[in-house]
């Protein structure tokens, strides 16, 4: 029953300065190994050439966008179903890094779209649901501000994250839908079945990266807001 | 030419996890004061 | 129970009877969007045609978000709600019954109207149908939806912009759905697809949004 003497925030509070520290510094040398690897060890791309390197930052964003949205979604359910005001508050510290990161990929896919496909934005699925997903945190960022009672703020903001996740496939798939139905030039990323291997691991580790630096920051976060609410 | 792309993805994308580091660094700054000198 | 629900929603029908201008603005509301879109993007019938699905759609789901704030509020602000809260009747219930009754105000009389805008783009005539099914099956899930909403955002100032950010996103695949299946139609390949998708948002969304309005309203009035 460890993780009850931790849902204090006072006990909390150490062991999170403790596991923000240690990522940031996995965060800090697994970026620089990623970024070797996307520059120097990954060949150049057969029909894109250099540009495509982009795809080392734009993939794993667009993952951690996403994956950071259900994590979100978790601690909220959570937080809901314990009453516990500490998972409220590691929900609240996930949302800007995970608007932050949709952002990135949103900025990074348009502007590997412009050199490859022609044009800043396309109505890609993906790109669309990146948007709206980026909407999604928005609103439950405005939500929580618009609420004085902290209390309320958090529970409210915790129904909404749950009925955003419950909706992120559906909206998912449904643009996925109408785009495929809409296509009229052939627009995708090439994503070649059978990627470099050099490729894939340069994805990975900046994918590794950018999880151990969300878990960092929002733990320093959290260790703010649990200071500013003592 | 092409790198000009590169350069804007991974500089902005760089910049802006700069930036959420230094904006959250200043509140865990002000946090800390905040409860040492305080009422 | 059912006492309950359909005391609730003659109620709420009878206040909206009284108070007709409520009724009335959202239907002008949806009558006008459509008709400036023909004055911004230009008279040409081809191209109001290929855009009618959508810009009727689109200005369906604006009308039914605006009517949203109207929900809860004049029954928060004399304390109606609190009752209803407490009542005997399960929340979940009341809810619905409201739903409905907004749906009734707000959302069917889009759906008959919307022949009427579809002759003012220029669809032929068989898409009529399409589109009014599509509408009778996606302005419920939008009611409801923004119910959520609605329910979350109560009392809030800034609330109904605040309720827009919250609830477009989540209106995007009934959006998507219900323009998609009259420009299927349009297209001759039909939109049966979209539409029995529509219908099954429909029973999920009767079957889920109680539980989530009654949960969100519990946490507002707190």
């Amino acid at each position: 029953m460890k993780w009850f003497w931790y849902a204090s925030p006072q006990t909390f509070y150490p062991l999170a300065g403790t596991i923000a520290r240690g990522c940031g510094f996995a965060a800090a040398l697994l970026a620089a190994a990623g970024l070797y690897i996307g520059f120097f060890v990954a060949p150049t791309d057969a029909q894109q050439g250099e540009v495509y390197r982009i795809i080392f930052i734009h993939v794993p964003a667009a993952w951690m966008s996403m994956f950071i949205y259900v994590v979100m979604a978790f601690w909220a359910a959570l937080g809901l179903a314990l009453n516990t005001r500490l998972s409220a508050m590691m929900a609240a510290a996930l949302a800007p890094t995970g608007a932050l990161f949709t952002f990135i990929a949103l900025w990074t896919g348009s502007l590997w779209g412009k050199p490859t496909w022609g044009t800043y934005w396309v109505w890609d699925a993906r790109l669309t649901s990146e948007l709206i997903l980026l909407f999604l945190y928005f609103g439950f960022i405005a939500l929580r501000a618009a609420i004085e009672d902290p209390r309320r703020a958090d529970r409210a903001a915790a129904l909404l994250a749950i009925v955003g996740v419950v909706n992120v496939p559906i909206i998912y798939y449904s643009v996925q839908w109408w785009n495929t139905l809409h296509q009229g030039a052939s627009v995708s990323l090439t994503r070649a079945p059978s990627m470099a291997k050099a490729m894939l691991a340069g994805m990975i580790v900046m994918a590794l990266a950018f999880w151990l630096y969300s878990i960092a920051v929002s733990l320093v976060r959290v260790r703010c807001m649990i200071r500013e609410s003592a | 030419m092409s790198d000009v792309y590169i350069w804007g993805s991974y500089a902005v994308t760089f910049a802006l996890l700069a930036a959420e580091i230094a904006l959250l660094a200043r509140r865990s700054r002000r946090a800390e004061e905040g409860n040492r000198g305080g009422p | 129970m059912l006492a309950a629900a359909r005391a609730i929603i003659y109620r709420d029908l009878l206040v909206a009877v009284r108070r007709r201008s409520d009724v009335a603005v959202a239907l002008l509301f949806f009558v006008f969007v459509v008709s400036l879109f023909p004055l911004g993007v230009g008279p040409e019938p081809e191209q109001l045609r290929s855009i009618g699905p959508g810009v009727i759609w689109v200005a369906a789901l604006l009308s039914s978000m605006l009517c949203l704030g109207r929900l809860f509020e004049a029954d928060h602000a004399d304390g109606t709600l609190e009752q209803l809260a407490l009542g005997a009747a399960p929340l979940g219930v009341v809810v619905c019954a409201k739903a409905l009754a907004h749906w009734l105000v707000a959302g069917l009389p889009l759906v008959l109207i919307a022949p009427l805008l579809a002759l003012q783009y220029g669809l032929p005539a068989p898409l009529y149908g399409v589109l009014a099914l599509s509408l009778l099956l996606g302005t419920p899930v939008l009611s409801m939806i923004g119910a959520i909403g609605a329910a979350l955002t109560l009392g809030l100032r800034g609330g109904g912009v605040l309720l827009a950010l919250l609830v477009l996103p989540l209106f995007v695949p009934v959006l998507v759905l219900g323009a998609g299946a009259v420009e299927m139609a349009a297209a001759g390949i039909g939109g049966q697809g979209q539409l029995l998708l529509l219908a099954a948002m429909l029973v999920a969304a009767a079957a889920l949004a109680p539980w989530a309005i009654a949960a969100a309203l519990r946490i507002s009035l707190e």
